[in-house]
């Protein structure tokens, strides 16, 4: 008898626990990934969500930071918001020294973001074609692997890139620059240490 | 009350072994990034040999007597029965607080933030009284399981870090500062915890060798070693930036596009903790003679209460968390007392 009350409990526990992950999976805002640029002096971070459609769902919010634009798009903008899956953080190379910085070192404090997650610097128009189809995500993760392939010395996640600013005696960082001249292509750019 | 069933000696040393092993999970920020790798190496394993120091009285009592330290003493002098009972379960209620809280503060903060961490602690613990009352003959029989779970769960953890590894971010030079390294060494001394353990359960164990307490520590050397290293050159001055640096290593271990280890790590502490504090229960219905649902119970209950008050009270928890406390009092009840019963050993023939 107690063996089957068990059993019991067991089976509802998981019954209950997996219908409650599945809702949740079902309405969570699952970021893939987020760009920032500055428009008329005022910084804007898009977030494009993870969904099935042809052109990713976006949200731009105007924060002064990361760390601003994630608590509004979870208070405001965007509904059970999640940051776990964030693959990808574009940056428009004008903001390499200033904001860049500061928001992986924001990042480096926050544990629910991949340490493995790319950031790259790109300008206006990799900027814009990123966001029109999520296979274009694909595209870039392969540039810039290919880039580190070719360059072992480049830095694309937000630990590596963390670590080599930390320990930067002047010497610069090399990170990843996508670029959209002819076609997309990951180049590098040296960046120096600025705060933290 | 569990029939006295005599199970492997390299069982339970396998158990004590994952015992040991899980203390580095709960890591937080007891390795100091002021030392150098090599510093931090030369600490672990002057931490372990105080661990193997720890471990002599109560192998001798077993090589000599063929017994533990609790039977011995009950046969030896029943008078002092219920003071060293009390000492033993005060010992034991203490260590699993400070092995719950660490966990419970972990599960809260790094793997499902919101939850509450008494929540979880009465989960573990009601888990644990279950346990307890099956005996140490059962747990180490999870111990099996585990073990192959601990090689697996490592194994991707180390193996998905390698990608990281940078060896700029550290150093294998010399470098060091005294305070770091003491408190370096003070953490690495906690395992000794396991040498209480075996004082209380080697009784009920057969077929041992002295070459098992070796081992057992060897191979908790090699892992901690391993996890120093991956922390060290993959993750870096990353680790500095967050609570719980092993945590952060099952984050950055990744294959490829595949990543998510920290569901495997976190499974992995769960399940580590709950050996443990199974054990020390185990230890406690031993060292208080009695083994039913009711003993374990109400030990759990003043675990839980103590653990509760800590999470309210920083000053209380302080205490629990203290380093140094538990390995003075790891020290009284693992070497000095029965040590004392081991300079009378002429008395005990």
């Amino acid at each position: 008898m107690k063996r089957l009350l068990s059993v019991l409990l067991l089976f509802i526990t998981v019954i209950f626990s997996g219908c409650d992950s599945s809702h949740k999976i079902e309405t969570a805002a699952i970021i893939e990934n987020v760009s920032v640029k500055r428009e008329h002096g005022q910084l804007y971070y898009t977030f494009y969500k993870l969904s099935s459609e042809e052109k990713p769902q976006k949200t731009s919010i105007p924060a002064s930071s990361f760390e601003e634009a994630c608590k509004l798009a979870g208070e405001k903008y965007i509904p059970h918001l999640s940051l776990a899956k964030l693959r990808l953080l574009l940056v428009h190379r004008d903001l390499k020294d200033s904001v860049m910085q500061r928001d992986i070192s924001y990042i480096s404090t926050q544990t629910y973001f991949s340490p493995v997650a790319y950031v790259a610097l790109c300008d206006s128009e990799a900027l814009r074609k990123t966001g029109e189809s999520p296979k274009l995500l694909s595209t870039v993760e392969e540039e810039l692997r290919l880039c580190r392939k070719n360059n072992p010395s480049v830095r694309l996640d937000y630990l590596s890139i963390f670590n080599s600013l930390q320990r930067d005696n002047g010497n610069g960082v090399e990170i990843a620059y996508l670029n959209s001249e002819n076609e997309l292509k990951a180049d590098t750019e040296k960046i120096f240490r600025k705060m933290f | 009350m569990q029939p006295e069933i005599k199970y492997s000696s390299k069982r339970l040393m396998l158990t004590l072994m994952l015992c040991a092993c899980s203390v580095i999970l709960l890591q937080n920020n007891n390795v100091s990034p002021k030392n150098s790798f090599t510093v931090n190496l030369l600490c672990m394993l002057g931490g372990l040999a105080v661990c193997a120091v720890m471990f002599l009285p109560p192998v001798i009592l077993k090589k000599r007597f063929d017994t533990d330290f609790l039977t011995l003493s009950g046969k030896v002098t029943p008078k002092l029965k219920i003071p060293l009972a009390a000492l033993y379960a005060l010992y034991f209620v203490y260590a699993s607080v400070y092995f719950i809280l660490p966990y419970t503060d972990m599960f809260c903060k790094k793997y499902y933030p919101g939850a509450s961490p008494c929540i979880i602690g009465l989960c573990v613990l009601a888990a644990c009284v279950y346990a307890a009352c099956k005996g140490a003959n059962i747990i180490t029989r999870f111990g099996i399981f585990l073990f192959v779970f601990a090689l697996a769960a490592n194994f991707l953890m180390f193996g998905g870090s390698i990608g990281s590894v940078d060896f700029a971010n550290s150093s294998f030079l010399l470098y060091t500062d005294f305070e770091s390294a003491a408190s370096a060494f003070i953490y690495f001394c906690s395992p000794s915890f396991i040498a209480v353990i075996y004082a209380c359960l080697a009784g009920d164990t057969e077929n041992f060798r002295l070459s098992q307490p070796f081992f057992a520590l060897l191979f908790t050397a090699l892992k901690y070693a391993l996890v120093l290293f991956f922390v060290a050159f993959s993750v870096g001055a990353y680790a500095q930036r967050q609570e719980y640096q092993s945590f952060i290593l099952s984050r950055v271990a990744h294959f490829d596009s595949f990543g998510g280890i920290e569901s495997f790590f976190t499974a992995l502490a769960t399940m580590s903790v709950f050996m443990i504090i199974s054990m020390f229960l185990s230890c406690v219905n031993k060292s208080t003679g009695g083994g039913g649902v009711k003993n374990s119970a109400a030990f759990a209950l003043i675990i839980f209460i103590a653990a509760f008050m800590a999470e309210w009270n920083n000053s209380v928890k302080e205490i629990f968390t203290n380093d140094v406390i538990l390995i003075i009092f790891t020290a009284v009840v693992a070497v000095f007392v029965p040590l004392a019963y081991i300079f009378t050993g002429r008395k005990i023939k």
